[in-house]
């Protein structure tokens, strides 16, 4: 087995501006639309029929903000629980996390709920805002929870893609972009959270 | 890909004999409907699509013509085109030349109701059935005269099971049926008669009230009255005229009896259209009473009293009907009259063709670059129109379809379009005879040979090449019917004739045979309980939807109700086992192979699973899953050294990458019509053949794999390219004759002919190249197809060793001095390097990692080390070998 995740420190670089790397990992039930939120961010499209994700997907996007160059690697989960037991693999040493759930989905709300970490940059996610019609978990309800676990939180579409790029850009500017290559962070597994990882940030 | 019928086991259906090829142009209906997921609801056409095989499975009757195929139309936003067989003539025609016999009436009559009894037998629904529809069908050539002389008319009902194939029209922008058929219940329905009007403006859907056997036996009775009168009632009265004649006729008889019939109404305005015709009437009421009777009957206006379909065709028996099987009686023949019955057979050049199941050639007509699309364009029967006044405005024959919007106006006359057959005919004169014929021959144990080089071309090209795929068809369709009867008795003729590739329209057979699956597998289906919730439920709701979407069938509502209920029998079948994400890919190929036959594709899919899949579905599956990819990882190492040391150098290990990969045996991962092509190699091969397509996916990305990131190796793999499956599938190939059997050895198949100790996973990842049972190297040995490379110390080499082996105990020196040309020898005749150790391999472990890091492809340690092989007389020479 890999005895480290893929975020180990791999320098990038752009012309003046400082480029970061971030490893982000996007968890939550299946079918809440992890993958199209992923595909929105990175390639701007939508598919109505995103096929399920086994094990996990990987994609990259740079976002610029105005100090630096943020490039992310995002893995994208299986939601399916009992693909959870391979998640650590896919998680470990990630420094931000979306974790999603499905507006119209009380029960995707309540499971997005069993993930938390307290050393990683984390957003909640409610997706599919554009089904408001058939919403089953309150805005407010979402926030409160969200602020009560000092996680960023905001609705979202990939369908129409609203609010995507934003919540991405919201976890790049909590990110601490100043430091050096740091020194291994808690993973997100609610679980296992002494695992250790090598992956730290990157800048130059 | 069109949903391909079920020709496989029998192989056969129904020939093409004298019959055309017909298309007829669906439109369906719109609804902007969305179901859970916000996805939206799969559209009319898309929704007739998965039920055509619901009609083709009753149809194997003589009075019945074949359904062939239903396609989703192109160029038309929501149109499906039906095909089936067709023939120039209608009774209709009959009727209007003058041409229909009284004599003949009752026969025509008689197979109608024989056809309507056997749909209804069956609770299938012909509606909206017309003289038109009512099809003749020529007889052979030869029989011709034969037949005029009996003035015998055989008859098979077209178009029949709209209502089925719509659900009751809900899917169908325009009414089932021409309105001259309709029944006064159907007519009478909402809205009221004397302001109905057709066409039925700005309704989206043209449902009316739903066909029902009743309204088939009123439709019968309008059929025979043309048949009584000689009036075509479509060629005398517009469908405004007919309707106001119904409502008159109709008014007239609500006084009457509760059993008023509107024959006699509708017969004097018919026998007012000519005078030909009131005298024709005249005739048959005196010569055939009865029948007039019986046509009375069937058009009564309250449903209750008509007759039903089997008391109609039992009034007709009474009354003498009978149908002929067939003119010819061959018992009665003399052997000169037979003699020259098949000369004049032979005589006829398109007789191959003729003998090809319909099914089959439609298949071909498509192969031979024919369009059924382009034909209707050209025709005229679809209109697109230039995008400029109305958006996408296209006309289906009168009708008008503007987008998605209300108002569009029809008045549903539906043609049937003629498919040109030239082409394919030429195309099949020209081939040999002999190459179709030979078929027989395979049955008796030998296979055809092909041109040279047909059979190695691309897949791709076959599968569009009509000589070849007429030649294989026929090949396959005997045996398999062979395979069949002779309970597997050729296995491995039909294994050898399937080598090369599986032609499309006999893959369901195909698979059947070499999944070993026999028709009464499919028996334990019945018992299972697929309706009752399911702990997976919820996860079959969402992935279902999402499952290989590119497919339009797939995305069909009975298509999504049909694999529901494979997934949830497998589960019932098997309580040892859950749903794992990917179950459904993997279910989907045996769904679409077996669509009208879930019994079957259970069965299937139950024993590919067992061969190939075994325990990855466990609910705690990791042990299997991790033990596979070390030998997965193993075999890299085997076949590529230095990609292998290049992956691992990255940590980029088979669990960030092939764990779909091997769930779902590419099911998840490779599109359809690929994925096809993989497993009909695939169901030839022992349990660890995906192991080799892995590594041969890997050989087609090696170049981008080699000296990259770690980044952009794992977004190579999220996101795989198009990948060549025929390279792909020879590579497999290659590697799969090369490499030994117990290099893939797999602890929880339990392979037979392998002694091989057991290793745990976390134990087989201590390794980095596969072990070679002793069982294997014997065999090697024999072949001297293997260098071996013995690092026991010096004087245990001496005291023993194996044959032909070379000692090098000084295994940390890494310049090879001594075996140099031996390893290099072995690698450039692609022969396995054997490392022999002591039964605890420490130090084979640390040399062949030496060996592979310096990229050495071929290592191997021998299981058990020296001791395996110890007692075996043959690979030993004792004290020698200083
Ligand atoms: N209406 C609407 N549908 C969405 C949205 N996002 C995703 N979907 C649909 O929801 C379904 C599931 O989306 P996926 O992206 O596959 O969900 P996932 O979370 O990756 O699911 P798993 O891979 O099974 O864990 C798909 O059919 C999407 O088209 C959205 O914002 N609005
Ligand atoms: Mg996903």
């Amino acid at each position: 087995m890999a005895a480290r995740g893929g975020a180990a420190a791999r320098p990038a670089s752009a012309a003046g501006n400082k480029t970061c790397q971030f490893k982000l990992v996007l968890l939550g039930e299946s079918a809440v639309g992890k993958s199209s939120l992923v595909l929105r961010f990175v390639k701007g499209q939508f598919h109505e029929y995103q096929e399920s994700t086994i094990g996990a997907a990987f994609l990259t996007q740079t976002v610029c903000l105005d100090e630096a160059t943020v490039k992310f690697e995002i893995w994208d989960t299986a939601g399916q629980e009992r693909y959870h037991s391979l998640a650590p693999m896919y998680y470990r040493g990630a420094q931000a996390a979306i974790v999603v759930y499905d507006i119209t989905n009380q029960e995707s709300f309540q499971k997005a709920k069993n993930w938390a970490s307290p050393n990683i940059v984390m957003a909640l996610a409610g997706n599919k805002a554009d089904m408001a019609n058939k919403r089953a978990v309150d805005y407010e309800e979402a926030q409160a929870y969200a602020e009560d676990n000092g996680l960023l939180f905001m609705e979202t579409s990939a369908k129409t893609s609203m609010n995507v790029t934003d919540v991405f850009m919201a976890i790049a500017k909590k990110l601490p972009l100043g430091a050096g290559p740091e020194p291994a962070r808690d993973t997100v597994d609610p679980s296992q959270s002494t695992q250790r990882a090598s992956g730290g940030s990157c800048c130059k | 890909m069109a949903l391909i019928a079920d020709a496989g086991l029998l192989g056969m259906g129904r020939r093409l004999g004298e019959a055309r090829l017909g298309a007829v142009v669906l439109a369906g209906s719109e609804n902007g409907a969305t179901c859970l997921n916000g996805m939206p609801v799969a559209p009319g056409a898309v929704r007739m699509l998965g039920r055509l095989g619901r009609l083709q499975e009753l149809e194997e009757h003589p009075l019945l013509a074949r359904h062939v195929a239903i396609i989703r139309s192109t160029t038309v936003p929501n149109a499906a085109i039906l095909i089936s067989e067709h023939y120039e003539e209608s009774i209709e025609d009959l009727i209007f030349l003058e041409r229909l016999p009284e004599s003949a009436i009752r026969n025509v009559a008689g197979q109608i109701a024989e056809a309507l009894c056997h749909l209804h037998e069956r609770r299938v629904v012909a509606g909206g059935m017309d003289v038109s529809h009512v099809l003749v069908v020529p007889p052979p050539p030869r029989l011709q005269q034969l037949q005029q002389k009996a003035g015998r008319i055989h008859i098979r009902l077209a178009r029949f099971g709209l209502p089925l194939l719509s659900d009751d029209g809900r899917d169908l922008a325009t009414p089932i049926g021409v309105a001259h058929a309709m029944a006064p219940e159907q007519l009478l329905a909402p809205p009221p008669l004397p302001r109905w009007t057709v066409p039925v403006k700005g309704s989206t859907s043209g449902r009316l009230a739903p066909c029902s056997r009743k309204a088939d036996v009123w439709a019968a009775g309008i059929v025979l009255l043309q048949l009584c009168t000689g009036v075509v009632v479509s060629q005398c009265f517009s469908t405004r005229e007919w309707l106001a004649l119904m409502n008159d006729v109709i008014r007239d008889a609500a006084d009457g009896p509760r059993d008023v019939s509107l024959f006699e109404g509708l017969a004097r305005s018919l026998c007012e259209q000519t005078a030909a015709a009131g005298a024709r009437l005249g005739r048959v009421r005196a010569a055939y009473g009865r029948l007039v009777t019986v046509a009375g009957e069937c058009l009564r206006l309250r449903t209750k009293c008509r007759p039903s379909a089997p008391e109609l065709l039992q009034r007709l028996k009474d009354d003498g009907y009978t149908r002929e099987e067939s003119d010819e009686d061959w018992s009665e023949m003399s052997v000169e009259e037979m003699g020259r019955i098949v000369d004049e057979e032979e005589k006829d050049e398109d007789r191959v063709v003729k003998s090809m199941p319909i099914d089959d050639v439609f298949f071909l007509w498509t192969l031979s670059g024919a369009s059924v699309e382009k034909i209707l364009l050209d025709r005229g029967v679809v209109k697109t129109k230039p995008p400029v006044l109305a958006g996408a405005l296209v006309a289906v024959d009168d009708l008008q379809l503007t987008g998605n919007e209300e108002g569009r106006r029809f008045d549903a006359v539906i043609t049937t379009t003629v498919l040109p057959m030239t082409n394919l005919r030429e195309k099949v004169r020209s081939l040999n005879a002999l190459t179709l014929l030979h078929s027989m021959e395979a049955t008796a144990g030998r296979l055809p040979t092909w041109r040279e080089g047909e059979e190695r071309l691309p897949v791709v090209v076959k599968e569009k090449d009509v000589s070849y795929q007429a030649a294989r068809m026929s090949l396959l369709a005997h045996l398999l019917a062979s395979h069949s009867h002779l309970q597997q008795a050729q296995p491995a003729l039909l294994q050898a004739a399937v080598a090369a590739d599986v032609p499309p329209l006999r893959r369901a057979g195909v698979w059947r045979a070499l999944l070993g699956v026999s028709p009464l597998d499919g028996d334990q289906f019945a018992a299972l309980d697929t309706v009752s919730a399911h702990t997976s439920d919820r996860q079959l709701e969402v992935d279902i939807p999402r499952c290989h979407q590119y497919e339009e069938v797939m995305t069909s509502p009975s298509a999504h109700y049909k694999l529901k209920r494979l997934l949830k029998a497998w589960l019932e079948a098997h309580p040892r086992y859950v749903y794992w994400q990917g179950l459904d890919s993997l279910a989907a190929p045996f769904l679409l192979l077996n669509f009208e036959n879930l019994p079957m594709a259970l069965a299937c899919m139950t024993s590919f699973i067992d061969r190939y899949t075994r325990d990855f579905f466990l609910k705690d599956n990791s042990h299997i899953i991790q033990e596979y990819l070390a030998v997965f990882n193993h075999l890299i190492s085997f076949v590529d050294a230095t990609l292998y040391t290049c992956l691992a150098e990255m940590d980029f290990f088979p669990e960030l990458y092939a764990i779909p990969w091997f769930l779902t045996c590419f099911a998840h991962v490779l599109p359809l019509h690929k994925l096809l092509h993989v497993w009909d190699a695939l169901l030839r091969a022992e349990t660890s053949f995906p192991l080799f397509v892995g590594v041969s996916v890997l050989l087609q990305l090696r170049p981008s794999l080699i000296g990259a990131s770690f980044n952009d190796v794992i977004l190579l793999f999220s996101d795989l390219p198009d990948l060549q499956i025929d390279r792909i599938l020879s590579d497999t190939r290659e590697l799969y004759a090369r490499v030994p059997r117990s290099c893939v050895h797999l602890a929880q198949r339990r392979e037979e002919g392998h002694t091989m100790t057991e290793y745990t996973a976390a134990q087989l990842r201590t390794f980095c190249c596969p072990r070679l049972s002793r069982e294997d190297l014997i065999d090697l040995v024999q072949r001297e197809a293997v260098a071996i490379v013995d690092v026991r110390s010096p004087p245990e080499f001496h005291r023993g060793s194996i044959v032909r082996s070379v000692n090098y105990p000084n295994v940390d020196d890494a310049t090879m001095g001594s075996i140099r040309t031996l390893l290099e020898t072995a690698q450039a005749n692609r022969h396995p390097i054997c490392i022999v150790d002591v039964a605890t391999m420490t130090v084979a472990k640390r040399f062949s990692s030496l060996l592979v890091s310096n990229g050495v492809c071929g290592v191997t340690m021998l299981d058990g080390g020296y001791d395996a092989v110890r007692n075996t007389p043959a690979l030993i020479r004792v004290g020698s070998g200083i």
